[in-house]
């Protein structure tokens, strides 16, 4: 009985960034779809038959990426031959609640201790 | 890297018979340790269509990779541990079929012990995972084991449980390579549910038998504790 079954289907989005990564230099390289992360957060590509990693290459595979509105990690596992990289999805920043309840609390006060001046006068 | 190939006849009453070349890069006692590695692996059943590779192009490390391995339990891991204190770690693809062993060279000057495994994160089991064949009475431990599994990989694996009358049987499959050392951490956490561990490449499944609250102990998988003969 499946407790869950991982998705082996690639996002047009990682099908697009394999294609644009062709790169001159490495005319063997293959890109391969590794995977998803746990709940959806980007997935896993693994580079193989690399001859040349330069900074140049890096650079190119990074901006493919955050073009994409992702966030790419690149590891290089020399010992196997192979380069492994995370697309991970930008998180949003949370705003920050906590913050603007203070604020109105804040607020309430102000307006309360205005009338209560007032009625006063 | 090289490779060669292994033949072995596949029969219980049949001594494997490993030579090996002396390898450029390799000490003698690491020499000796591959070959008794093949020995250990050989003598598993499904161990016929077996291949290895050895990286030793580093000066102060060295990988030995099986492919194709044999269908392996956590104690045969563990006596490939026992087998060279200088074992940095192994890993199991069990999707790639792969077995990697990566262990520190032999050098007279030092003497560097092996470095433990970094501990994982636990993760919350997701919303989407279906436990409903669990029983409410395993639910605690199984899920705990799943969280330990989650966090040894950020990758998102196929995971099955299958209700038997004694234990259920839990097959982890499309995983990212296993670290057996922190799996053997995982087994020892839960020792008193856990009772089989496999890694079968063949299946390319790694398996796990977890046994039902209501039923007695039999088994209790344990660490072997060092003893000091003074």
């Amino acid at each position: 009985m499946s407790v869950h079954k991982a998705n082996r289907t690639k996002s047009t989005i990682a099908d697009t960034i394999i294609k644009e990564m062709s790169d001159e230099d490495n005319p063997d390289m293959e890109v391969k779809f590794k995977g998803y992360h746990h709940g959806g957060k980007g997935f896993k590509l693994v580079v193989d038959n690399i001859t040349n990693l330069n900074e140049y290459t890096t650079e190119l595979w990074r901006n493919i990426i955050s073009s994409k509105g992702l966030e790419p990690q690149i590891e290089a596992d020399m010992m196997n031959g192979k380069v492994n990289i995370n697309c991970k999805t930008i998180e949003k920043r949370q705003r920050n609640i906590k913050c603007n309840y203070s604020v109105m609390y804040l607020s309430i006060c102000l307006v309360l201790i205005y009338i209560l001046w007032s009625r006063h006068m | 890297m090289s490779s060669f190939d292994i033949h072995i006849m596949e029969s219980p009453y049949v001594k494997p018979q490993v030579q090996l070349k002396k390898h450029k890069g390799l000490h003698d006692s690491d020499s000796r340790f591959v070959e008794e590695v093949i020995k250990v692996i050989s003598s598993l059943d499904g161990s016929a269509r077996m291949k290895l590779r050895v990286h030793s192009k580093f000066p102060t490390k060295f990988s030995i990779t099986l492919v194709k391995p044999p269908k392996m339990t956590l104690d045969d891991m563990n006596q490939i541990f026992l087998m060279n204190s200088r074992i940095i770690e192994i890993k199991a693809d069990v999707e790639e079929n792969t077995l990697t062993i990566t262990a520190l060279k032999h050098r007279e000057d030092s003497k560097k012990k092996r470095k433990r495994s970094i501990a994982y994160d636990q993760l919350v089991v997701p919303t989407d995972y279906d436990l409903s064949m669990v029983d409410k009475l395993d639910k605690k431990h199984i899920e705990g084991i799943l969280q330990n599994i989650l966090g040894m990989t950020t990758m998102e694996f196929t995971s099955e449980i299958t209700p038997n009358a004694a234990n259920y049987k839990l097959q982890i499959s499309d995983i990212e390579s296993l670290n057996v050392e922190y799996i053997s951490d995982i087994v020892q956490k839960y020792r008193a549910f856990i009772t089989e561990t496999t890694f079968d490449f063949p299946e390319k499944k790694f398996i796990l038998r977890i046994r039902r609250n209501d039923t007695p102990i039999t088994n209790i998988m344990n660490k072997r504790k060092k003893v000091k003969i003074r």
